[in-house]
């Protein structure tokens, strides 16, 4: 047996009932660890939840994980800014690995008017079959009738703002908008059905009607589309997926949900900011309680840390004792901490319902029903960076250790 | 193996609140390998310092400690202590064991220290301990045993790795004069049969009277150095 090994052994077990020695110091340390590594857990979970929420939200709210639509309707979505859509290139987008669905859609931005009231609205035209389970539009209305295909004329609006025109199934609203010669175009609609959504500004801005139908009213030709939104697989590679859709459609843009919804990712972003602070102050805290508990411990142990070494045990070693005191404690104490923090994950996964008690959340573009995510990653990074952080921390009440005086601290007494 | 201890103008001084104290001043003393001496002389004449100046636990202002070959005041902490892991035993007035550790592992240690294989070391802390009379209590910890006990077990520390040199700073200070009676016969006798060379620092007329070589010191200075037979 090496000289190090055994060195290192006795070390470890110094440090380990150095530890146990003071239970009352040493749980009130433990329980700042395991808190500040079970808050941090479980608030990363949320955020993920959040963000995911966020992210789920916007492509299903027609965003889609890619876009291609004309370079300029991102600025001015006018009548004109059609996509060149023939039916070859549509078809091949459907043949393209990792791509689960294709959306072509028409757009109009118009104004909806009922005996009483007339607001803006953004008026898609669908194909019913193909937005399907994949987008709003497809959703299955929550009172009468769904669109049944592309030809269908009828019309299909939000819960909330059917409530502000102060109309219901079966009346006729007209819609007005411009075609693409600058003529305007009215047409009446039939209320067929009423959906409602997530977010409230989903079910006041959105409307649905056939495609076919929409073409017609805005003068289109056949193979005219405003824009074609693509889901793709879970696994599939968003930027591959984009070149090859680039490559069908080389004069328009392709965007990804990234570049369509800068607001869901800078919100993403500033969530994480608030993480990482409440990450901070976690560190800040539990490593001042460890250092201070080291510090404590020292000042109680100097006559012995002289004794050692006096007996030949080297400042190194010291050194050693004494921080692997503090990194033990991390290391339980994480473990534990990540364990509460997977506990309260748990009790959460069936989502929490925010439709109680925050009203704000939906106006903010946050659905109603959070469901945490544990990503592990997060884990390991939270609990590594909480150990080597609070390992250098108890560098210094280490370093103070080494420099016990032998000489003067077993003086007298 | 066993190596001479050698003083060259040691002194050693303290400032203590703007006064400079010559704890240790200008001491030449050689002590040759199992020789048993004893240093005695009032409070504060010096003698824990000079046996921290030997030990390497302390450095001298000037002057120079040899052991053997090796001059102590040129190696750095980490030297010193790697040093006296390997040749010097230290027994302390007030018994200084390490709490955490039983009594068994406070002796074995220093022997954990040098990489002494397990079963050897236990061996090796057993055998010791029932020479001190302790084999029964050996796991015990210290704030189980009495202060006799814990001495004993401090006088097995030191002697367990076989050091050349012993330097006791008053071993028997808290201790009643019997089992004081019993440890000196123990390192007498390690004296003898082993010549581990001894050092004590006492004011107990029984330590000076097993010592074969008396120094007196007074403020710092050797005032008589007496040698018997
Ligand atoms: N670390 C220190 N700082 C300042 N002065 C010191 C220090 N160590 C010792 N001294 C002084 O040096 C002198 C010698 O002290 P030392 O402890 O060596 O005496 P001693 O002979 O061991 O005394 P005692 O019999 O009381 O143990 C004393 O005056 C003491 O006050
Ligand atoms: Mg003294």
């Amino acid at each position: 047996m090496t000289r190090l090994w055994s060195t290192a052994l006795v070390t470890t077990a110094l440090a380990s009932r150095n530890i146990l020695r003071n239970p009352r110091r040493t749980l009130l340390t433990l329980t700042a660890v395991i808190v500040g590594v079970a808050s941090t857990v479980a608030l990363a979970a949320l955020a993920r939840g959040v963000a995911q929420q966020l992210v789920d939200d916007s492509i299903y709210n027609l965003t889609g994980h890619l876009k291609i639509q004309h370079p300029d309707s991102a600025r001015d979505p006018a009548v004109e800014h059609t996509i060149d859509a023939r039916e070859e290139s549509v078809e091949a987008l459907q043949q393209i690995p990792g791509v689960h669905a294709v959306l072509p859609r028409i757009v109009a931005p118009a104004v909806i008017r009922s005996e009483r009231e007339s607001f803006p609205i953004t008026l898609f035209g669908v194909d019913p079959g193909l937005e399907g389970r994949n987008s709003v539009a497809g959703k299955a209305v929550s009172n009468g009738e769904n669109l049944s295909d592309s030809d269908d004329s009828h019309l299909i609006l939000g819960s909330k703002i059917v409530e502000k025109l102060e109309t219901r199934i079966g009346r006729r609203v007209v819609v007005m908008t411009q075609d693409i010669e600058n003529e305007i175009a009215d047409r009446g609609f039939r209320i067929e059905g009423i959906f409602q959504a997530e977010v409230q500004s989903t079910e006041l801005l959105f409307s649905f009607t056939g495609l076919e139908t929409l073409r017609k009213m805005l003068r289109l030709k056949d193979d005219q589309l405003h824009e074609i939104s693509i889901l793709v697989e879970p696994e599939a590679s968003l930027p591959e997926i984009q070149k090859q859709v680039q490559k069908l459609f080389p004069k328009a843009a392709v965007l990804t949900w990234q570049e369509l919804q800068p607001l869901v990712v800078s919100m993403t972003k500033i969530q994480n900011g608030f993480l990482i602070i409440w990450f901070l102050i976690v560190i800040v805290s539990a490593g001042f309680g460890l250092v201070n508990s080291l510090l404590m411990s020292i000042f109680e142990r100097v006559r012995e840390i002289a004794v050692m070494h006096a007996l030949g045990m080297t400042r190194v070693w010291i050194v050693i004792e004494t921080v692997l005191q503090s990194f033990l404690l991390l290391v339980v104490g994480g473990l534990i901490g990540v364990l509460g923090g997977m506990a309260i994950v748990r009790q959460f996964s069936g989502g929490i319902d925010l439709s109680k008690f925050a009203r704000g959340a939906s106006i903010a573009g946050i659905g109603d029903r959070i469901v945490p995510q544990l990503i592990w990653s997060d884990v390991v990074l939270v609990v590594g960076l909480l150990i080597a952080l609070g390992t250098l921390g108890s560098l210094y009440p280490a370093w103070l250790a080494a420099q016990v005086n032998p000489a003067r601290s077993l003086q007298r007494l | 193996m066993s190596r001479s201890i050698a003083l060259e103008s040691v002194s050693r001084l303290y400032h203590q609140a703007d006064v400079l104290v010559k704890a240790v001043s200008d001491v030449s003393l050689t002590f040759e390998p199992g020789e048993f001496t004893t240093l005695f002389g009032p409070s504060g004449s010096g003698k824990t310092t000079l046996l921290n100046l030997i030990g390497g636990l302390d450095v001298p202002t000037s002057g120079q400690v040899r052991i053997g070959e090796t001059v102590m005041n040129v190696l750095s902490p980490s030297e010193r202590a790697t040093f006296r892991l390997n040749h010097i035993g230290f027994i302390f007035q007030s018994y200084n064991l390490i709490p955490v550790l039983s009594a068994r592992e406070n002796v074995e240690f220093v022997m954990q220290l040098q990489g002494v294989h397990s079963a050897a070391r236990r061996e090796r802390a057993m055998e010791v301990l029932g020479r001190v009379g302790l084999a029964e209590l050996s796991d015990r910890r210290p704030d189980q045993m009495s202060g006799g006990q814990q001495q004993r077990v401090a006088v097995a520390r030191a002697i367990a790795s076989e050091p050349d040199i012993i330097l006791a700073d008053e071993p028997t200070a808290n201790l009643d004069s019997k089992t004081a009676a019993d440890l000196l016969s123990l390192m007498q006798e390690l004296n003898e049969v082993r010549k581990i060379t001894f050092l004590f620092s006492t004011h107990d007329k029984q330590v000076m009277e097993r010592a074969r070589r008396l120094v007196r010191l007074r403020d710092g200075k050797v005032e008589n150095d007496e040698r018997r037979s």
